[in-house]
């Protein structure tokens, strides 16, 4: 059966999509967004019960393999040493994420002009400034002013989340060292705000916030994007795009709730499906005019794949803490984000500090550790660990490699048959001497904090939340998949407006770039297109 | 002890992992805390990881017939790693959300939500010498 055409049809309505979704209402355009997950429900998040350190193994893990829920697609990631987390429903990866809202900072537009590697972005930080401060309204971020790793200008809303014993500790530790640091900004809404009580420091932000302080998109832009009359059809599960005899996408086949195959005729199509969902797709999307998958006359569709590896150092302190109550993260330190040669490596990473862990987190990590025997001495172990352990976390910056990629399994399908994505990606040599100082900066912090006891990881395999650059944007076609507003070059009204559009990855999380890069992206569709 | 629940553990089973459960958290007097062999935690062992039997029921038949002590556990621990830490990560899931462990160590034993926590107001005094090095960010052309 054929739908009446729309003329934008969002695919994703994680965090970009809602943002687009939310930014093109404006217009008078009919936007339709279809997303192959369920709304959530934040009756029904782990935090909610007593046993919600279980709980979030099961429908709530972050690996969709560990999920392996009817709209989770299945990833083969076997050649990869860092694993796939995502979250597949309305909010997308804001549902599970920490919150945690860190800009990129100018020069990560400029890396060819300034250290010499890959290519500049064609948007430059000025540029997204103001659709910045727009998402952080939106967002409702909280953070404090004036961090001198950023141009002036930067302010959040709302007053920063409470740093913690933890996130004191580390900061003394920083300040002994002469490093910087700065309280987290944080999408955590730390005043009532658009209908949403403010944080009360549940802790477990990565399973879902129950209080609804997390600004995960589908409470902060969806609820706006629907009264300005966006349509959003959940269990929706798209299978391809189509194309006409010119090339111009004509609309997608998919499955609804029921299974049944469906066409949705479209105007523009407008993908916001992730690092691994977008190339997928693209792959899927072969025919007559685009053998090789949609968009892919430069044959990058699908390369390009960054990750943020992280690394871990991890602290056990002789008194107590915080435990995992309070937002999962508090203050993070960019001394070591901006390139200098004399460390051997080009770019750099953050520091993000987190607060410790539950009752069941920490038992089991202790017997990792071998700090927490079996029998006898268990409780006594235990009691030394009990809101003892604090972590740093290295974000590193991951530049593009051709090598790492995404394609298509030959075998492995979703619940609907769908050829689900591989995964081929190796660490760089620049990226492992990163993790290496990361490490060994790390481990000097928490000698400086009176840490008696640090274990350190590198890299955290489950740790793939950020999937970039599979698309990458750019102005020329031969070295790019989109344009600089997010236009293919080949299909000429195919958008693709999220992470996967990253020229590369810098050293801080995605999240705040990614959306301001969504609304940057609809204001150009509503500049050039809407009128 | 047998626990009468709906699992799909054989009696032998039931009985391997008593043994080994008893093994990785002990009763304590002194903490006033109770052992994972507990009938009601052990109970909740058996139930919450009836999917895990296929998995552990090769392991699980090495220690029939057998009295399981520390030495015993060891051998069991190098022999079967995988199911081992499966049976570890069931144990711990299980006991600690068992009333009387978690208010043996002074947590509330209730859901997160709704009440939440107290955090401490932040002292920002500390970023002074932050403030003082100035800027550290580099300037893009």
């Amino acid at each position: 059966m054929t739908q009446d055409p729309v003329d934008v049809l969002i695919i994703g309505a994680g965090a970009s999509g809602a943002a687009v979704a939310w930014s093109l209402a404006d217009t008078r355009m009919r936007i339709l967004c279809f997303e192959q997950g369920g709304m959530p429900d934040q009756q029904t998040f782990p935090t909610t019960g007593r046993n919600w350190e279980a709980w979030r193994t099961g429908d709530f893990a972050l690996s969709p393999n560990q999920r392996g829920l009817p709209e989770d697609y299945p990833i083969n990631d076997d050649a990869s040493p860092i694993k796939v987390t995502n979250f597949n429903g309305v909010g997308g990866g804001t549902v599970l994420y920490g919150a945690h809202f860190p800009r990129l900072h100018p020069s990560d537009f400029k890396v060819r002009t300034l250290d010499g590697v890959e290519d500049d972005w064609p948007v430059d930080y000025q540029t997204l400034a103001p659709f910045f401060a727009e998402n952080d309204r939106m967002m409702c971020v909280s953070g404090l002013a004036g961090d001198q790793a950023y141009p002036a200008g930067k302010a959040p809303p709302m007053p920063a989340a409470p740093m913690g014993r933890s996130g004191r500790k580390l900061a003394e530790a920083f300040n002994a060292r002469g490093w910087h640091w700065w309280p987290c900004d944080l999408a955590i809404a730390t005043e009532d705000y658009d209908g949403r009580a403010k944080c009360n420091n549940l802790g477990a932000c990565i399973s879902g916030c129950a209080q609804g302080a997390k600004g995960s998109v589908d409470i902060t832009y969806w609820p706006h994007a629907l009264r300005k009359g966006v349509e959003l059809r959940t269990q929706c599960c798209v299978r391809e795009i189509t194309v006409d005899d010119q090339g111009m996408a004509t609309g997608v086949i998919y499955y609804d709730e029921t299974g049944k195959e469906e066409f949705q005729a479209a105007h523009e199509v407008v993908m916001a499906t992730n690092g691994i969902g977008t190339p997928r797709l693209l792959l899927n999307s072969t025919s007559k005019q685009f053998p090789n998958g949609l968009a892919n006359s430069s044959g990058l569709v699908g390369k390009n794949l960054m990750f943020h590896p992280y690394a871990s150092i991890q602290g056990v302190f002789t008194e107590p803490l915080d435990g995992h109550n309070g937002p999962h993260k508090s203050i993070l330190s960019q001394q070591f984000y901006e390139t200098d040669t004399s460390r051997g490596f080009v770019r750099g990473y953050s520091f993000e500090i987190s607060r410790g862990m539950g009752p069941v987190a920490k038992a089991l990590t202790g017997m990792k550790w071998g700090l927490v025997p079996w029998r006898a001495d268990h409780h006594s172990a235990f009691c030394g660990l009990q809101d003892r352990v604090t972590s740093l976390y290295a974000i590193c910056e991951d530049l593009p490699e051709e090598h790492n990629r995404v394609t298509l399994d030959p075998s492995l399908t979703d619940s609907n048959g769908i050829l689900a994505p591989r995964i081929e990606y190796t660490l760089s040599g620049n990226s492992k001497q990163i993790l290496a100082h990361a490490i060994a900066r790390g481990i000097e912090v928490m000698e400086a904090a009176g840490a008696k006891h640090i274990e350190t990881a590198s890299p955290i395999e489950l740790a793939g939340w950020h999937l970039l650059g599979t698309a990458r944007m750019g102005t020329e076609p031969a070295r790019s998949v989109v344009s600089e507003w997010g236009r293919s070059h080949d299909v000429r009204n195919l958008f693709i407006v999220d992470g996967r559009i990253f020229v590369t990855s810098s050293g801080a999380s995605q999240t705040s770039t990614l959306q301001a890069l969504a609304l940057y992206i609809a204001y150009q569709m509503k500049q050039r297109l809407a009128n | 002890m047998s626990a009468q629940h709906s699992h799909s553990f054989s009696d032998d089973e039931q009985t391997s992992i008593t043994a080994i459960v008893a093994q990785i958290i002990i009763a304590s007097m002194e903490f006033t805390q109770p052992g994972a062999d507990d009938s009601e935690i052990l109970n909740d062992i058996l139930t919450s990881g009836a999917a895990l039997q296929g998995r552990l029921g090769r392991a699980l038949a090495t220690l029939v017939d057998k009295a399981v002590d520390v030495g015993q556990a060891t051998i069991f621990r190098q022999s079967f790693l995988v199911e081992v830490e499966l049976l570890q990560t069931l144990t711990v899931q299980c006991y600690y959300r068992d009333a009387r462990a978690i208010q043996a160590l002074s947590i509330d034993v209730r859901p997160l939500f709704p009440h939440g926590y107290i955090q401490e107001p932040n002292d920002f005094s500390l970023l002074e010498p932050v403030h003082m090095r100035g800027e550290i960010y580099r300037k893009a052309p």
